[in-house]
């Protein structure tokens, strides 16, 4: 079929609240529709260009890129013909973001782009409305005079509206007058004609108007779709050569995305002058063995023939600059004392290992460098690197800033989309439903995700739903229906990847527009990791984890101490630390401390560092939805026999007994199996990683089971090795990033052991993180021996601080709602060495705010100056203004108000830092109330299975996990430790509410031992413990 | 509001004038509750299980968010059962499953409020209005024994308590330890704190009392007071003195507010409208004094005449201009008169007024909005006497792409009160034609003879109505549809203009099968 017309104008859900559409779509029907090519335009950048193009490469549709350009008087389109006209607009469209320079200010004429006048919010249209027909001449020769007369087209569409003909026919006098030539267009909003309904709620929602209320905000009919070219040449039979210029416009089109023409910075030398790819090679080979000297002490055969492979391979990819500028960022942060290490995939290589890239040595571990890097493989590694959270992973994030420049660095995006909540909420606003019906509706779905796997379709699912909040019968409940669906997974807004970020050699703005992000200091690419990884552009991800700031902040203390720890150094077959695992003593540490894990820690019973990156892998959904825990757990415990699914699969799963944990292990079984090449394997790869839809992973199962097939596999077989597979694509884990994440649980769980006081300290100085409150690990700490005191204005710092090895004094930071310069001024005055601290000392230097002394004072933190015997004290004195008189106000009056009890320091101390030091809330109630009957946490590790029991305590923990078909986990803390109950399904839910909102409770059931002796209460009664009081209660980790 | 209860025969003496002065204090526990309560007499709950009024109208929220709604009130059930005000409804449910939620009710509040105080006012006539479930009386003046605890009210209990002064009376009826006696300052010891609430002032030094750890009232009057006033200011000053009872403010004596309503009957049904008119003027020279009085204006002026067989007619007369005087009122008013035909005689006339401040409709700096407002109003009273009610305004096309949609926007209001049509960013839509269209009001049906063209029927012939013919040109079709998000006001609509033999018109199709001329070009 000869083509007829060209559509230069469709724009998707990424002109955000505007276009109703993904890009996929838009090209997909534009396939259907016959179209060779399709122009994406959207407003005020190519946010959805790069998927457009992927989509269009699949499609076999030419997608043409551009912008819709900010001009005076309205947006006009320009269409990219060639690189250099892609590059400059790139500029321009940074430039606007970065530093608001206007439309016409562009100037670019040399046939590189060219550009259309723009619909009825363009500045022609606009002005024949108002009826200034001069001023759409002035605004067509503005247009001439910045991109040159022959690369102007006066566009002209007919939506079926009464004005379209009074208006083509007054642009058709212009483009005569001005000779220029005509484009017609339909500037689609959506793919199909019922999209209509999604691009009106979106212009609801971009004007902050319910529908009823939007009146001509909207679409006036629903012909804003792509038609086929057949329509749009009938419906301008009357002007052929409009149509006909589409074509014409086509075929000047010469660039698309594929000639990004984007390259990596090739690492310079100490000058700043780059190195050739040959010096680049030479260089990294000698920072790889210098490396391996210090990794291995001697180089042995294998080590050398390992380096060899990977250097050979790395050269032949021309990626040896790409290792050498994350070696730098690696070693800027090493110099500066920064903790770092490497993770993901990374850790398979041999040359990261030896860089100090990652710290696991792939040798040794027989890890495989394919999975990292192949010759197959299309795009760049993926090296990911944990950095200890906060102010010094920003350090390394404005590092590569201040090398790369402004406009030769940037943040990968995070597209954000409609989800099911925020779906819901937005079209139930759209339709003028009050927001009860979308919290309820937010109620309702929790877990439905999960329960959606079962044999009822999302959308039947939904509908259940909804038919319990909105009545079928009510007129708008179709509506809702229809755009809660249309919504979702539409792009909502740009976000900032949590640390993905990309540099350039020749100023990443002219590859990809960058605009300002949210935080001072950094900008954000118009693209999300995977586009980038799309269109070839290396990202570098440079992570926040909490772990490692509290890691290292506890090194860092122990070196102050006098005795620095160098973590690469400690001994990987520490007994002390399998035992501390063993017993599920891990509460704080990384990775192993929530309470599954510490359920399967003691069944597990790790041996050897192995054992850890299998536990940190095994306790995951992937696994847990696979059914693939109990298995290995049963496999090693000797209870089930080995089995292989397939005898070729023996080498690949010997180490997982048999089970498929990581996914390495599944692209080889794929490629062993199904004879998947390299290439493919990767695509898995991708497929299993790639979140945006299940396309790709049901294109490539498909795939593997025609192979299976072919090759003879049985079924069984078959589906074994499918639905491996399948719980992979959900929550893949390879095996390197276990290992890497091991080697932080073990590193934490070895400075629990040896280290507890300089553990705790570095937990609780970089809360919020991991899986406990603040109180919780308290406790755990007193129960680990660390003596844990107040925090005192006379002796406490900003931050927690190491008294001795079993004592901490606790930081000011732990007041809740102590403003940050009182906090100076007290240490401040610490220092100012005068001998006798009175309170009127105190207030009068420090000068805290009424507020600021009200919290010290019910803190007990003012306890020890001098005329202060007791918080209340303390608390009657502070209210005294201060006049700062010549005469010192006299304060002193006696025991004016009584001393606080036990039970009120508790719930002044959660009110005020919500955790204590002192004696743990159900110490106190079971003075006042305990009876014999009601045992301790403690106890329950000396009963018999099947014992009844009543247990008591504080709610610390409460899960329904999806994974647990509706049962209940709580964890109940007391004065002994911890105790685990189980709750089933029909008694959570009779008692759902008494345990959602009691902060103490009284379980009564028996007692469970399961394998591993771990005592676990199967509750079958449960209340509210009578005499406890919520004031006295922590923070509970619920439903996550 | 019907009050039961004894309220003359009793036992105790009240002190006379001169003596020591006697407050008398009546309160009403739980009052939202107990409201509640009473707007559902004997229905479906039952007073005898907890029941409670939460903060915010449950309603309004779901699931999740519910259950953490704070509780309001409770009955005596609901304190028995272990709950306090404050709790959230989640917790009150796993403590009491049984506990039932009342909704509250503004109306019923107010009614238990004005029986409260018709209750005190037959004990007393110096009433102040404390709270709003409490009334502290000055039985100074009371001469007669009062028995007040044999005091009642439907649906709601009564408890009392007199002091020397009206504080500690009030904080004293609040307080089972204190309830239906006679306290001294020294009798206040025992009271909790948190009941110094009831005297107003700020909540956060109550919390700060709290804090304190001070138990009862005791403990606060024992604190120096000089020290208290120092750290929580005059307010908790003036606590420490209602306490020790040195301080008798005097009431703020509740009075209920005049209405201006006037009501006639005719002894004999009035046909005329000339005594109507006369019985109006009466009633409007009455309201000029009780205005004039007040320093006051009406705005707008209500009229109701019920008929003699039944039914009533009802007006509402909107001022353009605030108006005082009688020719200002009864110009409009006779004209509405005079252009009313009644079915049957009037019997009864009520006239009630809604006033404002003479300047407050003065919208201009030196002058007013409408040279004549009077006769603005009466002309516009005359034309509604001949089309109907709501129907004379200013016609506004409406803020919808639906053909020949429009408004009317009330004639006396001024174009800032209008309500606002149209968006600053609404899509700009310009009608194409040369030619005047003589639109038809209603369009007329016709029957049309067409075909269908991608999927779109396009018009051949008109078959039917004035303007039949054989359709030589046409134009379009232009599409328009709305409001698809519901399902009963979806529309859906072609329009073509065609040339027909004899003319020129505008022809439309609404889905499903509607032809209509909608208009001809002249």
């Amino acid at each position: 079929m000869s083509e007829e017309f060209i559509e230069f104008r469709g724009m998707t859900g990424f002109s955000f609240l505007e276009g109703a559409c993904e890009p996929e779509a838009m090209v997909r029907r534009a396939e259907e529709l016959g179209y060779g090519a399709l122009g994406v335009l959207d407003r005020g950048g190519f946010y959805g260009s790069a998927r457009a193009h992927h989509a269009a490469l699949e499609a076999g549709v030419r997608a043409i890129t551009g912008a819709i350009l900010d001009w005076e008087g309205g947006g006009v389109p320009v269409v990219c013909l060639r690189r250099e006209g892609y590059r400059a607009l790139s500029r321009h469209l940074t430039d606007g973001h970065l530093l608001g320079t206007r439309g016409e200010d562009f100037r670019l004429d040399d046939g590189s782009l060219a550009v259309l006048t723009g619909g009825r919010d363009g500045p022609l249209v606009s002005a024949l409305l108002r009826g200034d027909r001069k001023a759409a001449l002035h605004a067509a020769e503005g247009l001439v005079r910045s991109f040159g007369k022959g690369n102007v087209y006066v566009e002209i569409s007919r939506h079926g509206l009464r004005d379209d003909g009074r208006l083509v026919k007054q642009l058709c006098e212009l483009a005569g007058h001005l000779r220029l030539p005509l484009l017609a267009v339909n500037a689609p909003l959506h793919a199909e004609r019922g999209g209509r309904r999604l691009a009106d709620a979106f212009a609801c929602l971009r004007h902050h108007v319910p529908l009823d209320g939007a009146g001509r905000l909207l679409a006036p009919n629903g012909e804003r779709y792509l038609k086929t070219p057949r329509q749009m040449v009938a419906l301008f039979r009357d002007l052929p050569e409009a149509v006909s210029n589409t074509l014409r416009l086509r075929d000047r089109v010469e660039f698309t995305l594929e000639n990004l023409n984007y390259r990596f910075p090739d690492f310079p030398d100490e000058r700043g002058n780059p190195l050739s790819l040959g010096e680049q090679a030479t260089l990294l080979r000698r920072f790889c063995y210098a490396g391996a000297m210090r990794r291995y002490g001697v180089c042995s055969s294998k080590v050398k023939a390992q380096l060899e492979h990977e250097l050979a391979m790395i050269s032949r990819l021309g990626f040896q600059g790409y290792f050498l500028i994350v070696y730098d960022l690696i070693e800027f942060a090493k110099g500066r004392g920064i903790l770092c290490q490497g993770r993901g995939s990374g850790a398979n290589s041999a040359v990261c290992y030896c860089l100090g890239i990652t710290a696991v040595d792939p040798v040794g571990g027989g890890l495989l460098f394919e999975r990292f890097l192949s010759e197959n493989r299309k795009s760049w590694p993926d090296i990911d690197i944990d950095f200890p959270s906060g102010e010094r992973r920003e350090e390394v994030i404005q590092h590569v800033f201040r090398k790369y420049g402004e406009r030769g660095a940037a943040m990968t995006a995070n597209v954000i989309t409609y989800r099911g909540k925020s779906a819901f909420r937005e079209m139930s606003k759209v339709l003028g439903f009050p927001v009860s019906v979308a919290d309820r509706f937010s109620e309702r779905i929790r877990g439905w995700s999960r329960d959606a796997n079962g044999a009822e379709s999302p959308q039947e699912e939904f509908r259940k739903i909804l038919e319990g909040i909105v009545p079928e019968s009510h007129p708008r409940f179709g509506a809702l229906s229809h755009l809660y669906h249309a919504v979702r997974g539409m792009p909502r807004h740009l976000g900032q990847h949590s640390g993905g970020m990309i540099v350039c050699d020749h100023g990443l703005d002219s590859v990809v527009p960058l605009q300002p992000a949210s935080m001072p200091g950094r900008t954000v690419v118009q693209w999300d990791k995977d586009d980038c990884e799309d269109m070839g552009i290396v990202k570098i991800d440079l992570l926040g984890l909490g772990m490692l700031a509290a890691m290292e902040h506890a090194l860092e203390i122990r070196s102050r101490r006098g005795e620095p720890v160098d973590l690469a150094k400690i001994p990987m077959d520490d007994k002390a630390v399998f035992e501390l695992m063993c017993r599920a003593d891990t509460v704080g540490t990384f990775q192993v401390e929530s309470r599954a894990q510490m359920a399967t820690l003691p069944i597990m019973r790790p041996k050897c560092f192995y054992d850890v990156a299998v536990q940190v892998a095994i306790i995951r959904p992937g696994p847990i939805v696979g059914d693939l825990v109990h298995p290995y757990l049963n496999r090693r415990n000797g209870h089930e026999k080995v089995d292989y699914i397939d005898p070729c699969f023996e080498g690949i799963l010997e180490r997982t007994l048999g089970v498929p944990l990581f996914q390495e292990q599944v692209l080889r079984m794929a490629m062993e199996i199904a004879d998947f090449t390299g290439a493919e394997a990767d695509e898995l790869r991708r497929a299993m990683a790639f979140k945006r839809s299940d396309e790709r992973m049901e294109r490539t199962v498909g795939k593997l089971r025609e192979r299976m097939v072919k090759k003879g596999i049985s079924p069984e077989v078959r589906e074994k090795v499918v639905g491996s597979i399948g719980s992979f694509a959900q929550y893949g884990f390879p095996e390197s990033h276990a290992i890497s994440f091991a080697l932080i649980a073990y590193a934490s769980c070895w400075l629990k052991v040896h280290f507890p006081a300089e553990f705790y300290t570095g937990l609780l100085n970089h809360q919020p993180m991991g899986f406990y409150s603040v109180n919780t690990l308290i406790q755990d700490a007193k129960r680990h021996g660390i003596r844990v005191l107040a925090v005192s204005v006379l002796e406490s710092g900003e931050q927690t601080e190491v008294l001795d090895d079993g004592k901490l004094r606790l930081g000011l930071n732990r007041l809740k709602g102590l403003s940050a310069q009182v906090m100076r001024r007290v240490i401040a005055w610490q220092s100012n060495g005068v001998v006798a601290r009175s309170l009127e000392g105190f207030l009068s230097e420090v000068k805290p705010g009424k507020k600021d002394r009200r919290l010290l004072a019910r803190a007990g933190a003012l306890n020890g100056l001098a005329e202060i015997g007791h918080r209340r004290e303390a608390m009657w004195q502070v209210e005294l203004p201060l006049f700062d008189d010549l005469l010192n106000t006299e304060r002193s009056g006696g025991q004016v108000l009584p001393m606080m009890t036990a039970g009120e320091r508790l719930e002044a101390d959660f009110e005020t830092q919500g955790a204590s030091v002192g004696s743990h809330p159900m110490k106190l109630w079971r003075e006042l109330h305990g009876t014999k009957r009601i045992l301790k946490s403690a106890d329950l590790q000396n009963l018999p299975n099947r014992c009844p029991v009543e247990v008591a305590g504080m709610a610390i923990c409460r899960q329904r996990p999806g994974t647990a078909k509706g049962h209940c986990f709580i964890s109940l803390e007391d004065e002994t430790g911890i105790a685990n109950l189980f709750v089933p399904v029909k008694t959570y839910t009779v008692f759902r509410q008494v345990i959602t909102s009691s902060s103490f409770l009284l379980a009564k059931g028996h007692l469970q031992r399961s394998e591993g002796d771990q005592a676990t209460v199967y509750v079958t009664f449960i209340q509210p413990l009578g005499g406890a009081t919520d004031k006295h209660a922590a923070g509970s980790h619920d439903f996550h | 509001m019907r009050l039961s209860g004894e309220q003359v025969a009793g036992v105790e003496v009240v002190s006379m004038g001169g003596g020591q002065r006697v407050f008398g204090a009546l309160w009403i526990p739980d009052f939202p509750v107990m409201a509640g309560l009473r707007a559902h007499p004997g229905k479906d709950l039952d007073r005898c299980v907890p029941c409670a009024v939460l903060a915010v109208d449950e309603s309004r929220v779901a699931g999740k968010a519910r259950d953490k709604l704070p509780i309001l009130a409770l009955n005596r059930e609901g304190w028995l059962a272990g709950l306090a005000p404050g709790w959230s409804l989640g917790q009150a449910l796993v403590r009491c499953p049984g506990l039932r939620i009342v909704s509250r009710d503004k109306e019923s509040e107010k009614e238990l409020r004005e029986a409260l105080f018709q209750l005190a006012e037959s004990i007393s006539a110096d009433v102040e209005m404390t709270a709003e479930d409490a009334v502290v009386m000055d039985l100074a003046m009371v001469r007669e024994r009062v028995c007040l605890d044999r005091l009642h009210l439907d649906g709601a209990e009564v408890c009392w308590a007199k002091a020397p002064t009206p504080d500690l009376a009030h904080l004293a009826a609040r307080c089972d330890e204190t309830q239906g006696c006679m306290v001294s300052a020294d009798d206040m010891a025992g009271l909790p704190v948190s009941v110094l609430a009831a005297l107003g002032g700020n909540a956060r030094t109550l919390e700060l009392l709290d804090t304190w750890g001070l138990g009862c009232l005791g403990d606060f009057m024992q604190l120096p007071r000089q020290g208290v006033v120092e750290r929580l200011g005059p307010q908790a000053g003036y606590w420490h003195d209602v306490l020790h009872g040195k301080t008798c403010r005097l009431l703020k004596l509740h009075r209920v507010p005049e209405s201006l309503a006037q009501e006639m009957d005719f002894e004999d049904p009035v046909e005329g409208v000339e005594q109507l008119v006369f019985a109006l003027k009466r009633m409007l020279h009455v309201l000029e004094g009780r205005l004039a009085a007040r320093h006051l204006a009406a705005a707008c002026l209500e009229l109701r005449l019920m008929m003699e067989r039944g039914g009533e007619m009802f007006r509402c007369l909107n001022f353009a201009e605030p108006q005082a005087a009688v020719e200002g009122m009864l110009g409009p008013l006779q004209a509405l008169l005079e252009a009313l035909r009644l079915e049957s005689a009037v019997v009864r006339m009520e006239l009630d007024v809604e006033t404002t401040f003479a300047t407050a409709a003065q919208r201009e700096w030196f002058g007013k909005h409408l040279p004549e407002p009077e006769r603005w109003v009466e002309t516009l009273g005359k034309l509604e006497a001949m089309l109907g009610a709501g129907r004379v305004g200013v016609p506004l096309r409406e803020n919808s792409f639906r053909a020949d949609a429009f408004g009317l926007r009330q004639a006396w209001l001024s174009e800032g009160g209008a309500s606002s049509y149209g968006n600053s960013g609404e899509m700009v839509v310009l009608e194409n034609a040369a030619l005047p269209l003589r639109r038809f009001r209603p369009p007329r049906e016709v029957a049309v003879a067409h075909q269908s063209e991608a999927g779109l029927p396009q018009p051949l012939a008109i078959l039917s109505g004035e303007y039949k013919g054989r359709i030589l040109r046409r134009r379009g079709p232009f599409l328009a549809s709305g409001e698809w998000w519901d399902a009963a006001l979806a529309w859906q609509r072609l329009e073509w203009d065609v040339e027909l033999a004899s003319g020129v018109g505008r022809l439309a199709f609404v889905k499903p099968e509607t032809w209509s001329m909608e208009g001809w070009y002249e």
